[in-house]
C-alpha cells in the first residue's frame, strides 16, 4: 500500500540529545573504571573522566554550531563550499572509515564481553555475526526508526545503571574512597587520554541536523547529549571504586559486570544480575552501533549518490566483520580502540573544527532554513 | 515466454471485462414491457422475482413493481405502494407526468427516489428496495422497502466487559449506522457510503466526525478502498487487509471491534470507523500500539483501577511473548541467574525427563494451541469441557508420565492464560505468532538469542505506520499528552485533550470552566 | 529467477540455527559444586581437592516423603589430587558424570597447613578469582585441620554441610567471636593491597558439627598465615575495627557477672602525632540491653547503671588491649586497619611510613594504641530485678513509704 505522510518525519531537538547520549553509552563504560583506575590513584580518576567529558561538552558545542551552518544542505556539500571538493571528498572517506572502525570495534567487543560472560562453547564470531546482522536488519529500515529505537531504549538501559548502582549500597565502602586527590597531573592527563572512547559520538549531530525540525537547538542537544553520559559515567566510577577500591578495581577486566554480578538483588529472585545487565547492555551498544553503520552509509551515498542505500548496507557488512575479526587478542583490540579513537581526533573533531574555524572566518551565510 | 506474459495480460483484461457485467448507463426504456423485459433477461428470471402489474388512475396507465421476494417488507409493499396506487383514480395524466404526481400526492412511503438507469435500479431492486416504473415514463421510482430478517441486538461475544453498554453491532449497516447516531448527535458527523465488490456490491460506510478528523485522512482511505477491485468483500477483515499499510508485519494496524461504543469513542478522539454491510465487525483507524491496551472499561471505571489493569495487561503482554522463551533460556544456557535452591529443585525435577527443556516448551505450547482452536469449534458446554479437560488432566497425565515437567506446564499455562488478558484479540494473537519466533531465538542462543529478537521486533515495530502515523506513538514519538491515556488513565476531569497522534484539527474536547 | 538467492539466504539463515545451540547445556546435567576443600595432597601432586556435588535429586526426594528414604543424600564429595586447581577440575571431570560447574559456589575453605605456605593462599585465589564462573561474594575460610573434615560433618538440620556452613557464616549478627564473613573480592582487595588481613576460620569438632570462631592473620607480603586469633581475641579485633552487629559482651564473675547484648557498635580513631610516638586513639562505643544483671541490681537507680556500664568498659578496654598486644608483639601485622586508616586521612604521614609499617622499622609494633571504651546501656529487658536482696520487712516498709510519698 503506498505510505501515506502526515506523520513526523522530522526529530525534536530532545530526541537528538536522546540519541547522542544514546550514542555516546556504549561498551566504553564496560571498561573505563579500570581503564582509568590503572593510571591515577585512589578515586581521583573521577577528575580525568570529568574533565574529558568538559572537553568533550566543549567540542559538541563546537560541532553543534557547525551542525546548524550545514542545516539541510549536507554535510558533504557544505564542507564542499569550504574547503573544495576534494578535500571535502576525503574528509566524508575518513568519516565513513571512522564510523565502520567505531561499528567494527563495538561488535568484536560485543562478541568478546558476550563469549567471557553469556556463553562458554558458542564461537565469538558466530556472535558476532548475529549481532551485526540484526544491526543491517535496523539500518536497512528508516533513518528516523533509528532514532525512535534510541528514544525507546534509553531509558531502559539508564533505569537498570541506576538500579545496579543502588543495589551495590550494601558493598559499597565510603572509606575506599578516600584519600582525596593524591594523583599528580600525568597521571590525570593519562587518565583523560583513556576515557576519551566513551564520549566518542557527539559528531552524528553533523549528519542528523538534516532531519532536525529545530535546527538552531542543535548545540544544546549536543551538549545535553554529552551530560548525561558524563554523569553516569562519574557514578559509575565512584561507585566501582567504593565496592572494589582502586587496587583490586585495576585489575577487573569488566568492573562494571562484576559489581552487577556482586549486588544483592532483594528478594533472591535473580542471583547473577550481570547477565540481565549485559543483555539490556546490547540495547544501548545496538543504538550506537546502528547509529554509526547509518552514518558510514549516509557518509558513502553522499558521496556516490547513485548506490542505493540496502547496496550500501550488504556491501558494507562483510568489511565490517572482517575488520572486527582482525584483532587477533586483547593487545590487538586494544590497538583498534585506539585506532578508533585516532580516527575520530582527526576527522570527528579536528576536521570539523577546522571547517568551522573557516567559516567563521570567510564569513559565508549559513544554510539553515 | 514473454509472449504468453503478454497475452496473459490482455486475456485476463477481457475476462475482467467480460465479468465486470453490462457497461454502466443503460438507460430505462419508456416502453413498460422493453423494461421488463430487459429486468427479466437480466435476472434470468429467478423465482423470487416479483413483477406486479397494474393500471394507476383514470387514464388506465400501465404500472408495474418490481421487487424481490424476500428482501421486501411484505406490508410496507403492499399497504404503502401497491394500495394507495390502485386505489387512486384521479389524474388524467400518463406517462410521466402521472409518475411524477404519484410521487408526490400518491405514495404514502416517506424512502422515494428517482432512477434512470437499468443498472441502478437492477442494483436497486437486488438491494430489497422496490421499483415502480410506468408506461411512458423513461425513469423509475424506488420506493425504500428492505425488510429482510436481522439478529437482534446482543452483547459482542468476544469483547464482554463487567460495566457498560450490552449493544453490539449486527449485520445490517442501517441497524449499525442508527446504533452510531443515537450516541453521537453531532450535525458533523458524516456518513459516506461506497459499494464496493464487482459482484456483491456490497455497501461500505466511512464515518467520522468532519471537525474533528485530519483533513488529508478521510480522502486517503477513500483513495485506498477505490483501489478495491474484488468480486466480494467477504466482510470487513478483507476490507482490513487490503488497506493496511503492510500485510507483512504480524500486528495489527486496523482495529476491528463489534462494540459501538468503542468505535464511538474512537470517532471521537479523531479516527475514522469503516463499517461493512453484513459484517458486525467495524473498522476502527488509524490506530498505534497503545489501542492494543486500551478497552472500553478502563474509561468506565475508577481511573486507579483502570490504570493498575492496564499495568497488568502490559506484564501480560511482556509475559505472553517471553515467558517460555526466558524459562529455556534460563534453564538451558545460563543456570546461574537462577538462585541456588530453586536451581536445584528445578535439576531434581527434571531428572527423569526425557526430553530437553526446548522440545519439551515447544512441544507443550503447540499442544495448547491445538486445545485452543479445537476449544474454538467445538459447541459451548463441550468446548468448556475440553478447556478443562485439557488443562487440567493432560497436564496432570504428562507431568505422571514424566514426559513434562510441572514447571513447564506451570509456564505454559500462565502464558496462555495471559494471552487471554488482553483486551485486543488481534494483538493477542500476533504476539502468539512472535513468542514461537523468540523461542527458537531462545533455543539456539539463549538470553542473548531472546535480547536480539527483542531487538528485531522494536525494529519493526518503530518502522511501521498505519495510515501514517507511526505505529509507536505515542511511546516514541513522544507525546507527553497522550500519556495520559497510555498506562495511566488520567481521571476524568484531566482528559482535555484528543490524543496528539490523530493530529485532530479541534485538539480540545473537555472544559473545566464550572467550579465542581 | 528470484527464488535462488531466496533459497541461499534461507540456507545460510538455517546454518546459523542448525549448528547451534552450542551452549545448551540441560540444567539436570550439571554438576553443582557447592563447596570447594583444599588440602596438602600425601602424594606427589600439591593439592587434594575436595568438591562438594549437590544431588538434586536427593533434595527432592527428602522433601516429598521424610520418613522413608534417609540415606539418599543430598550431597556427595568427590577427592582428588592435582598440582593446580585447573588441573584438579579437569580431573574431576574424568570422574564423575556431570562435570563441575561452578555457578553457584559458596564455599572454599583452605586448610591451616597449606595456608601457612609462603604464596600457596593467593596462587590458589588466583583460579578462583579468574575464572568467570565465580562470584566474588563467595566465602572462604581456613579449616583448623584439614579442609576435607570440614566438608564431611553431618548437619542435623541443613540437607548439605556446604548449606550448614555458609548459614554459620553469617551469623556475626549473633556472636563476636567469629569475624564478619570474608568474600573472595574483599581478599582480592587485600591482596592487590598487599596489606595483612584475617580470614575466618573453621574447626570441625567430633560431634559432627562445626564452629565457627577466631581468625586466622595472614602477613600481606608473603601471603601466608602467620598466626590465629582466638575467639575472644576476635571478639577484641571486631571491638577495635568497628564490626560489631550483635552478640554478647561477658563481664564480671560468679554472681557478679552482667551480659550486655549488644546492638550497635560505634568507633572512631584519632591520631596524635605530637611527641616521639606516635599514638592512635581508638574511641569504642557499645549499645545494648542488659541480658543477665550482676546480683540483680536495681536499674531504676542511676548509680547502678554507671557502675554496670563502667564494669563492661573495663572488660571492653582488657580484651582490646589482649588483642592489640598479640597483633603488636606476636605477630607484628597490622590486621586492625590502622594502615588503611593512615592511608585514607592522613595520606602524607602514611607516605613517609609505608615501607616501615610491618617490614623494615616494624612500626605498627611500636606505635601507641590507646582504647577509650565506652558502654551504653540502653535497655534493661522485660524486669527490672528478678530477685531482692532486702528483707521482706523492709520492703513492705519501703513501699508503704512510697505509697505515703
Amino acid at each position: 500500500m503506498k505510505a501515506f505522510e502526515y506523520g513526523d518525519q522530522e526529530i525534536s531537538s530532545a530526541q537528538m540529545a536522546i540519541t547522542i547520549a544514546s550514542i555516546l553509552i556504549d561498551v566504553g563504560i564496560l571498561t573505563l573504571p579500570r581503564e582509568v583506575a590503572e593510571v591515577t590513584e585512589s578515586s581521583d580518576g573521577w577528575i580525568s573522566i570529568a574533565a574529558t567529558g568538559l572537553i568533550a561538552i566543549a567540542c559538541a558545542w563546537f560541532i553543534g554550531k557547525l551542525a546548524i551552518r550545514v542545516g539541510t544542505k549536507g554535510l558533504y556539500d557544505y564542507s564542499a563550499s569550504i574547503i573544495t571538493r576534494p578535500l571535502a571528498f576525503m574528509f566524508m572517506l575518513g568519516l565513513s572509515a571512522y564510523f565502520l572502525l567505531f561499528s567494527a570495534y563495538e561488535v568484536r567487543s560485543i562478541a568478546n564481553t558476550a563469549k567471557q560472560y553469556l556463553f562458554e562453547e558458542t564461537p565469538a564470531e558466530v556472535i558476532a555475526l548475529i549481532f551485526l546482522l540484526v544491526v543491517a536488519y535496523a539500518v536497512s529500515g528508516t533513518r528516523i526508526g533509528l532514532i525512535r529505537l534510541n528514544v525507546l531504549f534509553l531509558p531502559m538501559v539508564i533505569v537498570i545503571a541506576f538500579v545496579v548502582m543502588g543495589l551495590s549500597y550494601s558493598i559499597f565502602h565510603l572509606g575506599d574512597l578516600k584519600p582525596f586527590f593524591i594523583t599528580d597531573w600525568k597521571q590525570i592527563t593519562n587518565g583523560m587520554k583513556r576515557s576519551e572512547y566513551p564520549f566518542l559520538g557527539f559528531e552524528t549531530v553533523l549528519i542528523y541536523i538534516s532531519i532536525m525540525n529545530k535546527p538552531k537547538d542543535a548545540p544544546k542537544a549536543a551538549v545535553l547529549g554529552v551530560v548525561v553520559p558524563l554523569l553516569l559515567y562519574l557514578l559509575m566510577y565512584m561507585v566501582t571504586v567504593g565496592v572494589f577500591s582502586n587496587a583490586s578495581l585495576r585489575q577487573i577486566k569488566y568492573p562494571t559486570l562484576e559489581l552487577a554480578k556482586e549486588v544483592h538483588v532483594p528478594g533472591e529472585f535473580f542471583e547473577r544480575f550481570e547477565s540481565m545487565l549485559f543483555t539490556i547492555w546490547l540495547l544501548t551498544v545496538f543504538n550506537t552501533m546502528s547509529m554509526a553503520f547509518d552514518c558510514a552509509v549516509y557518509c558513502l551515498s553522499a558521496l556516490f549518490r547513485k548506490v542505493k542505500r540496502t547496496t550500501w548496507v550488504v556491501m558494507l557488512c562483510p568489511l565490517i566483520y572482517l575488520i572486527c575479526m582482525e584483532p587477533q587478542d586483547n593487545v590487538d583490540f586494544d590497538r583498534l580502540g585506539r585506532l578508533v579513537c585516532d580516527f575520530a581526533n582527526v576527522f570527528a573533531y579536528a576536521v570539523p573544527i577546522l571547517i568551522l574555524l573557516l567559516s567563521l572566518l570567510r564569513r559565508r551565510k549559513s544554510h539553515a532554513p | 515466454m514473454f509472449k504468453q506474459l503478454f497475452f496473459r495480460r490482455a486475456i485476463a483484461r477481457t475476462a475482467q471485462a467480460a465479468a465486470a457485467g453490462p457497461a454502466p448507463g443503460r438507460p430505462l426504456s419508456a416502453s413498460l414491457k422493453e423494461t421488463l423485459e430487459a429486468i427479466r433477461t437480466t435476472l434470468h428470471a429467478p423465482n423470487d422475482l416479483i413483477i406486479r402489474e397494474f393500471i394507476v388512475g383514470s387514464v388506465n396507465c400501465p404500472f408495474a413493481l418490481v421487487c424481490i421476494d424476500g428482501l421486501v417488507d411484505n406490508n410496507l409493499v403492499n399497504e404503502q405502494v401497491l394500495k394507495p396506487l390502485i386505489h387512486y383514480c384521479g389524474a388524467d395524466e400518463t406517462g410521466s407526468a402521472l409518475l411524477n404526481t404519484v410521487e408526490c400526492e400518491v405514495l404514502t412511503s416517506f424512502e422515494l427516489d428517482r432512477v434512470a438507469t437499468l443498472d441502478d435500479s437492477l442494483l436497486a431492486i437486488l438491494s430489497g428496495d422496490t421499483l415502480l416504473v410506468a408506461d411512458g415514463a423513461a425513469t423509475g421510482l424506488l420506493v425504500g422497502s428492505r425488510g429482510w430478517k436481522t439478529r437482534a441486538l446482543e452483547e459482542p461475544q468476544t469483547e464482554s466487559i463487567i460495566r457498560g453498554p450490552r449493544i453490539g453491532f449486527t449485520e445490517d449497516l442501517r441497524t449499525n449506522t442508527s446504533l452510531l447516531r443515537r450516541r453521537i448527535r453531532d450535525t458533523n458527523l458524516r456518513f459516506d457510503i461506497q459499494r464496493i465488490g464487482r459482484r456483491s456490491r456490497r455497501e461500505v460506510m466511512i464515518a467520522y466526525i468532519d471537525d474533528i478528523v485530519h483533513p488529508a485522512l478521510v480522502p486517503e482511505l477513500k483513495r485506498r478502498l477505490d483501489t478495491i477491485d474484488m468480486d466480494d468483500v467477504e466482510g470487513s477483515g478483507y476490507v482490513e487487509q487490503w488497506i493496511a499499510d503492510s500485510f507483512l508485519t504480524p500486528f495489527p494496524l486496523i482495529l476491528n471491534t463489534e462494540r459501538p461504543d468503542k468505535v464511538s469513542g474512537a470517532l471521537l478522539q479523531g479516527r475514522i470507523a469503516v463499517l461493512v454491510d453484513g459484517d458486525p465487525f467495524a473498522l476502527v483507524l488509524p490506530i498505534t500500539l497503545s489501542s492494543c491496551f486500551q478497552s472500553p472499561e478502563d474509561y468506565y471505571q475508577h481511573w486507579l483501577i483502570s490504570t493498575l489493569t492496564r499495568i497488568l495487561r502490559l506484564v501480560a503482554a511482556f509475559m505472553a511473548t517471553f515467558l517460555p522463551a526466558l524459562y529455556i533460556s534460563l534453564l538451558e544456557f545460563h543456570h546461574g541467574m537462577i538462585p541456588s535452591r530453586l536451581a536445584f529443585s528445578i535439576a531434581g525435577a527434571r531428572e527423569g525427563v526425557p526430553f530437553p527443556a526446548v522440545i519439551e516448551a515447544f512441544m507443550m505450547e503447540i499442544t495448547l494451541e491445538l486445545l485452543r482452536e479445537a476449544g474454538l469449534r467445538l459447541p459451548k458446554p463441550i468446548g468448556q469441557t475440553i478447556g478443562i479437560v485439557g488443562g487440567l488432566v493432560i497436564g496432570e497425565a504428562a507431568v505422571a508420565a514424566g514426559i513434562v515437567s510441572p514447571i513447564m506446564v506451570i509456564v505454559v499455562a500462565v502464558t496462555a492464560i495471559s494471552s487471554f488478558a488482553l483486551p485486543s484479540y488481534s494483538f493477542a494473537i500476533s504476539l502468539r505468532m512472535l513468542r514461537f519466533g523468540i523461542m527458537l531465538a531462545a533455543s539456539v542462543w539463549g538470553l542473548f538469542g531472546v535480547i536480539m529478537a527483542y531487538i528485531m521486533i522494536n525494529v519493526h515495530l518503530v518502522n511501521l505506520k498505519s495510515f501514517g502515523i507511526p505505529y509507536s506513538t505515542p511511546f516514541v514519538p513522544f507525546f507527553a499528552r497522550d500519556w495520559k491515556d497510555l498506562i495511566l488513565r488520567a481521571p476524568v476531569i484531566f482528559m482535555d485533550f484528543r490524543p496528539k497522534l490523530t493530529q485532530s484539527l479541534n485538539p480540545v474536547r473537555l472544559r473545566r470552566t464550572k467550579k465542581r | 529467477m528470484r527464488l535462488k538467492p531466496l533459497l541461499q539466504c534461507v540456507a545460510c539463515c538455517a546454518c546459523l540455527l542448525l549448528a547451534g545451540c552450542w551452549d545448551r547445556v540441560e540444567i539436570d546435567q550439571r554438576g553443582f559444586v557447592v563447596g570447594v576443600g583444599i588440602d596438602e595432597s600425601t602424594d606427589k601432586e600439591r593439592y587434594l581437592g575436595t568438591y562438594q556435588f549437590v544431588v538434586p535429586g536427593g533434595l527432592k526426594q527428602s522433601s516429598a516423603n521424610s520418613s522413608a528414604s534417609t540415606n539418599t543424600q543430598a550431597y556427595f564429595n568427590l577427592s582428588t589430587t592435582g598440582s593446580s586447581m585447573s588441573a584438579l577440575s579437569a580431573k574431576m571431570a574424568s570422574q564423575t558424570s556431570r562435570s563441575p560447574y561452578f555457578e553457584h559456589l559458596k564455599l572454599i575453605i583452605v586448610s591451616e597447613s597449606l595456608a601457612h605456605k609462603p604464596e600457596e593462599f593467593s596462587s590458589l585465589m588466583d583460579y578462583f578469582l579468574r575464572n568467570s564462573e565465580m562470584r566474588r561474594g563467595v566465602k572462604v575460610l581456613v579449616a583448623e585441620g584439614k579442609a576435607v573434615d570440614a566438608l564431611s560433618v553431618t548437619p542435623k538440620n541443613e540437607r548439605m554441610p556446604a548449606a550448614y556452613i555458609e548459614s554459620i557464616v553469617n551469623n556475626n549478627r549473633k556472636t563476636t567471636y567469629m569475624l564478619p564473613e570474608t568474600a573472595i573480592g574483599q581478599i582480592h582487595e587485600y591482596l592487590m593491597r598487599k596489606e595483612s588481613y584475617v580470614i575466618q576460620r573453621i574447626a570441625a569438632s567430633r560431634n559432627g558439627l562445626v564452629s565457627v570462631s577466631g581468625c586466622a592473620v595472614f602477613d600481606g607480603k608473603t601471603n601466608r598465615m602467620v598466626g590465629e586469633l582466638t575467639g575472644e581475641e576476635t571478639q577484641g579485633l571486631n571491638l577495635l575495627k568497628g564490626q560489631v552487629k550483635g552478640g554478647v559482651l561477658e563481664a564480671g564473675e560468679g554472681v557478679e557477672r552482667v551480659d550486655f547484648l549488644i546492638e550497635r557498635s560505634k568507633r572512631t580513631i584519632r591520631i596524635d602525632n605530637t611527641g616521639d610516638r606516635l599514638t592512635f586513639h581508638i574511641h569504642v562505643q557499645l549499645e545494648g540491653v542488659i541480658d543477665k544483671s550482676p546480683n540483680s541490681i536495681n536499674f531504676t537507680q542511676k548509680p547502678a547503671v554507671v557502675e554496670v556500664e563502667e564494669v563492661l568498659e573495663k572488660r571492653m578496654q582488657d580484651i582490646c588491649y589482649a588483642t592489640i598486644r598479640k597483633l603488636q608483639l606476636t605477630y607484628r601485622k597490622d590486621v586492625l586497619d590502622l594502615g588503611m586508616y593512615l592511608y585514607e586521612n592522613h595520606y602524607k604521614l602514611w607516605k613517609t611510613l609505608a615501607g616501615n609499617w610491618e617490614q623494615g622499622k616494624d612500626l605498627f609494633s611500636q606505635v601507641n594504641i590507646q582504647v577509650h571504651t565506652n558502654a551504653i546501656v540502653r535497655r534493661t529487658g522485660n524486669i527490672n530485678q528478678s530477685h531482692s536482696h532486702e528483707n521482706r520487712a523492709d520492703v513492705n516498709a519501703n513501699t508503704t513509704t512510697k505509697k505515703e510519698n
